[in-house]
């Protein structure tokens, strides 16, 4: 009795583990297998799951013929600066405040809680005008500068639970052994949150990767749109050019996708240890 | 001097972060303020008036206006307790790893990772109207006719359904990790003592969560009442304006009819709402951190 129920259960388990998988894995999977059909066998009833007569032409279309390959360089590039700059940025404020006792270190804290709470919607309409008034609107310092902006706040909380996690005794040893503190920071306790660093990487480049409403406010050159824009603009404009359109939504999925794979591990442990812990 | 130096070096570390941050976060926070008081327009940059509350008593006065607040409060009250009932039943689900589970976890966390405006085309592929969609070609094999997902009377719902599910991996991984902090010897005691699962699971389980559901429930709610992406790419507002929340009614206000003025008061609206939220999750969130 005990065991068939435990079978029973078992089974029920894997059932829901099954339609969890279908559930979200199969859109993604849709939109891929699409991107590789003929155009003949797009639109057919009955769907078909697997693809009758597999094609690249779709994505030669995409990428010799239209303006996306410039999307994904802008967005690899603003990516790219945003992790660097932000990182830097963050571990030094983290180490900051977790080595330091200083009477604003708990508001300072709250107050970035604060700032990475805010929606990005309800930033936009300032930082246009804020933009026009620098003159940055339609450049890459301007994405970029608010893009590190908004991925501060996050990865030093992040980072900051890394460094809280060294005893300090470790400082000290390598302050009595001659090193300054900017030394100690460097050699001896950034290389131990390495684990943090690449989470907070990989947490930024997401991001980056993955915004929209900011872009789409704050520039309208295609020479330097990320590629979110670009993709909106592609669907919009090409009206109902699905195969190319999802060739590149593919493409968009595809390069966090895989990273997200790679890095996995450091991502959750980054995220839950940023929003759970303090 | 020395001591003097090593005291206050810490400024030297957090300084930088700070003053960026103050520049491209808070400058414009409460320039938004400056802007909705005034008539700055789109066409006319650098040429705007003060007009005290004009602005607000004007977005008071709108129908609109309103219709966005409402359609946004349903919005969000429908995704925040979709997102948060849907992402906990497969946080439970996945609680205990057995062979193959990974597989489940990680295409559940796949739609997070990847661009929301990627993931509404592809839906918006899924929904397309008539048997050629492909989900009106998987209900036609149950005998339902193909419906347009996206008319007037069923966008908002089908907008609630995609939101969800591309919320659903936030949610599912912070519940995670509320599960896997409760010790399991919890757990064996009560097991000991005779307590089935229903038992385990209400007076374990639940106040054990307590301080991570109230945590996971406003963060949700504040990224749903600024919520932008996926709208804007499966219905745009549309069609007419069913689907026109409070964001996208600003954006439109703000970039299409070129009144920033008005859009920046829209703005301060949403401000003081995901501020009042932002404050009752600190306040949870130093509660949890003392105890």
């Amino acid at each position: 009795m005990k065991k068939s129920q435990k079978i029973i259960k078992t089974v029920i388990t894997y059932v829901f583990y099954a339609a969890v998988f279908l559930l979200f894995f199969a859109p993604i999977y849709w939109v891929t297998i699409t991107s590789f059909k003929d155009p003949g066998d797009m639109f057919v009833y009955p769907p078909q799951w697997y693809i009758p007569n597999p094609t690249l032409d779709h994505y030669k279309k995409v990428l010799f013929q239209t303006m996306m390959p410039i999307g994904f360089r802008n967005s690899l590039f603003i990516g790219f600066t945003t992790v660097l700059v932000a990182g830097i940025l963050s571990a030094l404020a983290a180490y900051g405040f977790s080595r330091y006792r200083f009477k604003a270190n708990q508001p300072l804290m709250l107050f970035l809680i604060i700032t990475k709470m805010l929606p990005a919607s309800v930033l936009i309409v300032p930082l246009y005008v804020m933009m026009n008034n620098f003159r940055m609107l339609d450049t890459f310092q301007g994405l970029i500068g608010v893009y590190i902006s908004i991925n501060i706040p996050f990865s030093v909380w992040i980072l900051k639970s890394f460094f809280d996690a060294i005893p300090a005794d470790l400082d000290e040893a390598a302050y009595i052994d001659g090193c300054s503190t900017v030394g100690t920071f460097l050699k001896v306790l950034l290389p131990l949150t390495v684990p943090g660093i690449v989470a907070v990487s990989v947490i930024t480049f997401f991001s980056c990767w993955n915004e929209f409403i900011i872009a789409l406010t704050l520039t309208s050159r295609t020479a330097i749109q990320p590629m979110s824009i670009g993709l909106y603009t592609f669907m919009t404009e090409q009206g109902v050019q699905w195969g190319p359109i999802t060739c590149a939504t593919a493409i968009a999925i595809f390069i966090p996708a895989v990273l997200f794979l790679i890095f996995q591990r450091y991502f959750i442990a980054g995220m839950t240890s940023g929003a759970v812990k303090g | 001097m020395q001591k003097l130096l090593h005291k206050y070096a810490y400024v030297f570390f957090i300084a930088p972060a700070l003053l960026w941050i103050c520049i491209f976060t808070v400058y414009p926070f409460f320039y938004s303020f400056y802007l909705s008081v005034t008539d700055l327009n789109l066409m006319y940059m650098g040429q705007e008036n003060l007009i005290g509350l004009q602005n607000y008593a004007d977005l008071l006065a709108d129908e609109e206006f309103w219709n966005s607040i409402r359609l946004s409060l349903i919005f969000s009250i429908f995704v925040v307790i979709g997102q948060f009932c849907f992402g906990f039943a497969l946080a439970c689900l996945f609680q205990k790893s057995r062979p193959l589970s990974w597989l489940g976890r990680t295409s559940v966390m796949l739609p997070w990772v990847v661009p929301p405006i990627a993931l509404g085309l592809t839906w918006k592929w899924i929904l397309r109207s008539g048997k050629l969609g492909l989900l009106n070609a998987l209900l036609l094999n149950f005998g339902v006719a193909p419906r347009d997902w996206l008319s007037l009377d069923n966008a908002m719902t089908t907008l609630i359904f995609v939101t969800v599910w591309i919320g659903v991996p936030f949610t599912f991984m912070l519940e995670m990790a509320g599960l896997q902090k409760i010790p399991a010897d919890l757990y064996e005691a009560a097991s000991i003592d005779g307590a089935g699962a229903i038992n385990r699971f209400l007076h374990i389980t639940i106040p054990m969560m307590k301080s991570t559901f109230l945590i996971n429930l406003i963060m949700i709610t504040i990224s749903t009442i600024g919520y932008f992406d996926i709208i804007y790419a499966l219905t745009g507002g549309g069609p007419k304006n069913a689907t026109e929340v409070l964001p996208l009614y600003m954006y439109h206000s703000a970039f299409n009819f070129y009144q920033l003025g008005r859009g920046a008061a829209m703005a301060v609206v949403m401000l003081f709402i995901s501020l009042i939220l932002t404050l009752i999750y600190m306040v949870v969130f130093k509660g949890e951190k003392n105890s």
